[in-house]
């Protein structure tokens, strides 16, 4: 980014995949690299429209390109998945905030939990555990969604849980005819561990409510609080800790997460409010 | 510091004319109200007369931030809006001594690194700023309830203490001792009287502030009190008065949340402002939903709104900064419909957290 970090960098949008019927995912090139770390965001610009800020899907470690999974959900995610690609211009600014605790995870297993579109920015903390599957003991997935159409990135469940050092498993909440697999909320899955969970970070995304329960789960179960991540969500502008309004009590989640650890923030009490 | 000069009355505008800066701000008192105005526009005596005056209604800090800025163009539009202000020099006459120490709150924030805010990093190093004591507290001043003077102690780059017929001239920065190069002839060396004066005048001010926040009383540690009483009647009552005008964050010398927004110039060009935002508003922390469902915000209530201006004030700040967001200027009180006093608010959150025990 140069000086005025207001200023979107250019990004061609190369191409557009329909992943579920409310979720696509963009493929962008900016005009310079935005490299971030695992769990980094960017805001992403509309032309016209304004800025949302999303947590990138793809590998860290591609310089040239990112992708970003997107729910249709308002102004300019409207806006967004009315385009298709090829020869559009979107802006990106970014990277901001501190991303996953990727270091501190080191040697440690990790728990993964995603509902719905949270998938998408756990995807990006895939890649990197699956690149450096050295540095880390068991991964586990755990991944559920409204209904089998809406589940994301079905294609590689496959590729997931073939892994070496990998474990998956997923749920929808209400199956259809299409579905033979597990049925019920994401939480369901949180019961048995074959690793010692006090060694085990916990990373999710998803819709409030459900990072509400499965941070109840995870601690009836006896996972520290200290080793919980949440992707939590609040309204960001800025994205560099300026405009106020994405705070949960003194923390910004635009500076010092947008991923935050449980034990920092369960004393303040609009952390789970809708 | 360099010993004080003195600057009579009759040379105050040919003096502050000389000062540098493309623009210049300057306190005026107009039919007893308390205002900014540009200096080449005012009346000399209002002049005079604001800058012995209590504080404006409005705090100065447009002039580090704006209301309203373009920050950005994209698209087919062209030209930095940075490089617009690169060379722009604020000057802004008539600083209180609240207001001085709310500029190292602001600098805080807005410069607070890996990432600076550019914008105001470049007005806040180009701006010049002339302090003035106190000589007239308003009524709903409390900088003293803070343990402060009503006269500039930091960041300013010259200081004005009005005596009887002028004004004492200080500097604070090498910047304010450079401009003082070119208007020695306006100045002359003190008298030993009027130094005295200017003593006697700063302690009749800290008299008048103690004596009106008499029947107030903080909290020694806001930290440890405040998050104890959210649940108490006093924020009820208070909160009956609240029509969510967002008034107190707009005239507060420390409030700077602003808020991002794009649009298309009639050329199909794209450009990017800010503007001030409050939390006070609905809006302020609105997410995004699907259509049909209820839009999340983490402060949907008003309660939490309401509270979250003190709470990010004298709870959140000294945890993260050391310090409190808020340097007792009473604008906020004086501008509330509901005559919200934050003196009153604070007093009885203390007054609540002794009766917990």
């Amino acid at each position: 980014m140069g000086e005025n970090v207001y200023q979107p960098i250019r990004a061609e949008l190369l191409e557009v995949r329909q992943e579920t019927p409310t979720i696509k995912t963009f493929r962008l090139a900016p005009d310079e690299p935005v490299p971030f770390r695992a769990g980094q965001f960017v805001q992403l610009t509309m032309p016209g429209i304004g800025e949302a800020p999303f947590t990138p899907s793809s590998s860290p470690s591609v310089e040239d390109e990112l992708e970003i999974t997107i729910l249709k959900t308002g102004s300019v995610t409207d806006a967004l998945h009315e385009l298709e690609g090829g020869g559009v211009d979107l802006g990106v600014r970014g990277p901001f905030g501190k991303g996953y605790p990727t270091e501190k995870m080191k040697g440690h297993n990790v728990l993964v939990v995603g509902g719905g579109v949270g998938l998408a920015p756990l995807r990006s903390l895939l890649h990197h555990l699956f690149e450096h599957i050295d540095d880390y003991n068991v991964v586990d997935i755990k991944c559920g969604s409204r209904n089998p159409s809406e589940l994301l990135y079905r294609d590689s469940f496959q590729d997931w849980a073939g892994r070496d050092k990998v474990s998956f498993d997923v749920t929808v909440d209400i199956p259809d005819d299409t579905w033979d697999g597990k049925v019920g909320v994401v939480t369901t899955l949180l019961a048995d561990f074959d690793y010692d969970i006090e060694q085990t970070y916990v990373v999710s995304c998803g819709p409030l409510i459900m990072l509400r329960f499965v941070t109840l789960t995870c601690l009836n179960a006896g996972f520290q609080p200290d080793h919980i991540y949440l992707s939590m969500n609040r309204k960001m502008s800025c994205g560099f800790g300026k405009c106020g309004r994405c705070n949960i009590g003194p923390y910004y989640l635009c500076k010092d997460g947008p991923d935050v650890c449980y034990e920092t923030i369960k004393d303040y009490k609009d952390a789970f409010s809708l | 510091m360099a010993e004080p000069k003195f600057l009579p009355d009759a040379k105050l505008v040919e003096f502050l004319t000389g000062l540098p800066g493309d623009r210049k701000a300057v306190n005026v008192s107009s039919e007893e109200t308390q205002l900014w105005a540009e200096l080449g526009d005012a009346d000399p005596a209002e002049v005079l007369a604001g800058l012995r005056g209590p504080r404006p209604s409005y705090s100065f800090k447009s002039a580090l931030m704006p209301a309203t800025e373009l920050v950005a163009r994209y698209g087919k539009a062209e030209g930095d809006p940075l490089e617009e202000i690169r060379d722009l020099t604020v000057t802004v006459i008539g600083v209180r001594g609240c207001e001085c120490r709310a500029i190292t709150y602001l600098d805080r924030v807005m410069l607070d690194e890996p990432m600076a805010d550019p914008f105001y990093r470049t007005r806040r190093a180009n701006a010049f700023i002339v302090g003035v004591d106190c000589a007239a507290p308003a009524e709903s001043c409390f900088c003293n309830l803070l343990g402060e003077a009503a006269y500039p102690e930091v960041n300013y780059d010259l200081n004005l203490s009005p005596m009887d017929d002028g004004f004492l001239v200080e500097t604070g920065s090498e910047k304010g001792r450079k401009a003082l190069g070119g208007l020695g002839s306006l100045l002359s060396e003190p008298t030993g009287g009027q130094l005295e004066q200017r003593k006697r005048m700063r302690l009749s001010a800290a008299e008048q502030l103690t004596e009106q926040n008499a029947e107030y009383d903080f909290p020694e540690d806001f930290v440890s009190v405040l998050p104890d009483t959210l649940e108490d009647l006093l924020w009820r009552v208070e909160l009956g008065r609240c029509v969510q005008c967002g008034g107190c964050t707009a005239v507060c010398p420390q409030c700077y949340c602003f808020l991002l927004y794009d649009q298309e110039t009639e050329s199909g060009a794209y450009e990017r402002g800010r503007l001030w935002d409050s939390c006070q508003f609905t809006g302020y922390s609105q997410m995004a939903a699907a259509p049909g469902l209820a839009k999340p915000d983490p402060r949907r209530d008003h309660m939490s709104k309401f509270q979250h201006r003190f709470a990010h004030k004298f709870w959140y700040n000294p945890l993260t900064m050391g310090i409190v967001g808020c340097v007792g200027c009473g604008r906020c009180g004086d501008t509330c419909p509901g005559g919200i006093d934050l003196r009153r608010v604070l007093s009885n959150v203390n007054k609540a957290c002794a009766e917990h025990g």
